[in-house]
C-alpha cells in the first residue's frame, strides 16, 4: 500500500496541476493585457497603461453601458423571483405526483442550450412568430418586440427561472412545517400566514435567488446578443465584440476584469447575507 | 396547509409557468417540420425539408461531430479527475485542503465568458493552439466542480467502516477501490458522466473563443449560423439536440430523478 502522506498528493496532482496552468494563469495573462496598450498595426504593445480602464469608466458611452448591464441584470433578478417564488410556495403544497412533474418541466431546459431555447424566442417573439400570430386572430396586427430589451428580459427570465425555483425551494425545505400550521390555527388568514410567517423564513432564498440570477444575468451573452439585436450592448456584448471582431485584446481584457468585479462583488454580499442568516437562524 | 383554493391557483400558476418554460423548445420542434423556406409560425404546412437541407450541410455535421467527441472526452476525463479530487479532499486531511477545495470550486462562480476570454489570451500569449485539445482542456475546467461535487457527495454516504473492514481483511489500496469504493460511489460517478457531457455539449460562453474554422462546436457554429441568418434550417438542427437531450433526460430521469441531481428533495 502506498505511503499514507503520499496518497492525497497523488490523487491531487494531475487536477491541481490543470488548474494552475489553465485555469489560476490564464486569469493572471488577463489582468496582465487589461494593462497593455494596443496599436490598429502593432496589436497589443507591451507597455504599462490604464487607459483601458479610463476609456471603460470615464467615457460616457461606456458609461452607459454598464448602466444597461445592470439595469438589465436587476429587471432580470426581480422579475425571475416573481415568476419564480410561486412556483417554489406550490411545490410546498403540491401532491408527491404533481411535484415531480413540475421539478422536471422547469429543470429540464436546464439541460438544453441556452442558444437553442435563446432562438426558441426568436421564433416566438419575432417576424411572423407565434405571438404576431396569436395577436393577428383577435384582430391586433404587428405585435412584435425581437430586438429589444424586452425581449432580452423575457429570454433571460426563462432560462434563468430554475434557479430562483430551486434557491427559494431548497431554503422553504428547511423551514418547519409546523410553523404556517401554527399560525393558521392562531387564526391567521392563509395570505396572513404567507406574509408574516412563510416570506420571512424565505427570504435567505430570496437573497440567495436574487443575487445568483443578477450575476449570472450580468455575464450572459448568447440571448443578449441574439434577442437584443445588433443595436443592443451589454458588456458582455462589448467584450466579445472588442476581443473577435476588433481584436482589441487589451480592451476586451479590461471588460472582462470590469465584468468578474461586478459577478464578485454581488458573490460576496450573497455569502455575506447567507452566513448572517444562518447565525441568525441558530438557537440560542 | 394552504386553503385548497389558495393551492389550486398556485397549481395553476405553476402550469402556466412550467408551459411557458418549456414554450421556446417546442415552437423549435414544432417550426422545424415547416414547409414553408422562411420563419414563420404556426408553420402553414409540414415536411421534412429542413431535416434534409441540414443533412446536406457538411458544416452541422463536422461540428455535432467534434461536439460528441469533446463532449465525451470532457465527460471521461472531468469524472475521473473529479473521483481523485473527492477522494483526496474527503478521506484525507491535510494543510491547504480548504484553499484547493475553492480553487476546484472556483469556475461555478466565475462567468465562462470571461474565462473563454482568458484561456484564449493565455493561448496566444505562449503560442499554444486553440484547437479541439483546447476546447477539452476548458471544457474539464469548467465541469471539474459539479464532478467533485457529486462524487463527494456519494463518497459521504458510505461509511468509511466499510473500507477499514476490507483493510483488516488483508485487502490492498487498489482493491478496496475497485471492490468496494467504486460499486459504492457509482450512482454519483454517473450523474457526473452525464452532468459534464451535458455541460461540454451545451457550452457557448468558453468554446465561443477557443473555436476556429477548423475546430468549431455545435452550439458555435448555430450561433454564428443564426447571427446572420434568419431561416428554419437551425430550428431542424436544434430539434435534433433537443430529441438527444430529451434521451438522456429521460435515462436520467428513470434512474434517479432531476430533482435529486439539483439537491430538491
Amino acid at each position: 500500500m502506498m505511503h499514507r502522506a503520499l496518497t492525497p498528493a497523488l490523487l491531487l496532482a494531475p487536477a491541481t496541476l490543470l488548474f494552475l496552468l489553465f485555469f489560476v494563469a490564464p486569469f493572471i495573462t488577463l489582468g496582465i493585457n487589461s494593462f497593455y496598450d494596443y496599436g490598429r498595426m502593432s496589436g497589443i504593445i507591451e507597455v504599462f497603461t490604464l487607459k483601458n480602464y479610463q476609456r471603460l469608466w470615464l467615457d460616457d458611452y461606456y458609461l452607459a453601458i454598464i448602466g444597461r448591464t445592470f439595469r438589465l441584470s436587476g429587471t432580470v433578478a426581480v422579475m425571475t423571483l416573481l415568476v419564480g417564488y410561486p412556483v417554489a410556495l406550490y411545490l410546498l403544497a403540491a401532491s408527491a405526483r404533481a411535484k415531480s412533474l413540475v421539478i422536471a418541466l422547469i429543470l429540464s431546459p436546464l439541460l438544453i442550450s441556452v442558444i437553442v431555447r435563446t432562438f426558441g424566442w426568436a421564433v416566438i417573439l419575432g417576424k411572423n412568430g407565434l405571438l404576431e400570430s396569436a395577436f393577428e386572430v383577435i384582430g391586433i396586427p404587428g405585435i412584435t418586440f425581437l430586438h429589444t430589451e424586452a425581449a432580452v428580459v423575457v429570454g433571460l427570465v426563462n432560462v434563468l427561472t430554475p434557479f430562483v425555483v430551486l434557491a427559494v425551494a431548497t431554503s422553504l425545505q428547511s423551514m418547519d412545517p409546523a410553523l404556517p400550521l401554527a399560525a393558521a390555527s392562531l387564526g391567521a388568514s392563509p395570505l396572513r400566514v404567507l406574509w408574516a410567517v412563510i416570506l420571512p423564513l424565505s427570504l435567505p432564498g430570496i437573497t440567495a435567488g436574487l443575487l445568483i440570477v443578477f450575476g449570472l444575468a450580468s455575464a450572459s451573452f448568447v440571448t443578449p446578443a441574439v434577442l437584443g439585436g445588433a443595436q443592443f450592448k451589454v458588456l458582455s456584448v462589448i467584450m466579445y465584440q472588442q476581443a473577435i471582431v476588433l481584436q482589441n485584446w487589451p480592451f476586451a481584457a479590461a471588460i472582462a476584469v470590469t465584468l468578474l468585479v461586478i459577478v464578485l462583488i454581488v458573490q460576496g454580499v450573497q455569502i455575506g447575507v447567507s452566513e448572517r442568516a444562518a447565525r441568525q437562524a441558530m438557537p440560542l | 396547509m394552504m386553503s385548497a383554493g389558495l393551492r389550486r391557483g398556485l397549481g395553476f400558476y405553476a402550469a402556466v409557468i412550467c408551459v411557458l418554460s418549456v414554450l421556446p423548445v417546442l415552437v423549435i420542434v414544432i417550426e422545424s417540420l415547416t414547409a414553408s423556406d422562411y420563419v414563420v409560425f404556426p408553420p402553414p404546412g409540414f415536411s421534412l425539408k429542413w431535416y434534409q437541407e441540414a443533412a446536406r450541410r457538411e458544416e452541422f455535421q463536422q461540428a455535432a461531430l467534434l461536439s460528441l467527441g469533446v463532449a465525451l472526452a470532457v465527460s471521461l476525463l472531468s469524472s475521473l479527475l473529479g473521483t481523485c479530487v473527492a477522494l483526496a479532499l474527503v478521506r484525507h486531511h491535510f494543510f491547504g485542503r480548504t484553499a484547493l477545495q475553492a480553487l476546484f470550486m472556483a469556475p461555478l462562480s466565475l462567468p465562462g465568458i470571461v474565462f473563454g476570454l482568458a484561456l484564449l489570451q493565455f493561448l496566444a500569449a505562449y503560442a499554444l493552439p486553440r484547437d479541439m485539445i483546447a476546447i477539452t482542456v476548458g471544457h474539464v475546467i469548467i465541469t471539474l466542480p459539479f464532478a467533485v461535487r457529486f462524487i463527494t457527495v456519494a463518497l459521504a454516504g458510505i461509511p468509511p467502516v466499510l473500507e477499514r473492514a476490507a483493510q483488516s481483511l488483508g485487502a490492498d489500496g487498489w482493491s478496496i477501490f475497485w471492490r468496494v469504493t467504486l460499486p459504492m460511489i457509482r450512482p454519483g460517478f454517473v450523474a457526473s458522466l452525464v452532468f459534464a457531457f451535458i455541460l461540454s455539449f451545451d457550452d457557448v460562453a468558453v468554446a465561443l473563443f477557443l473555436t476556429t474554422p477548423n475546430s468549431t462546436t455545435l452550439p458555435v457554429r448555430i450561433y454564428v449560423y443564426i447571427d446572420q441568418n434568419y431561416d428554419p434550417l437551425i430550428t431542424a438542427v436544434s430539434a435534433v439536440v433537443v430529441l438527444a437531450a430529451f434521451f438522456v433526460l429521460a435515462v436520467m430521469e428513470r434512474t434517479m430523478g432531476i430533482g435529486k441531481l439539483f439537491g430538491l428533495r
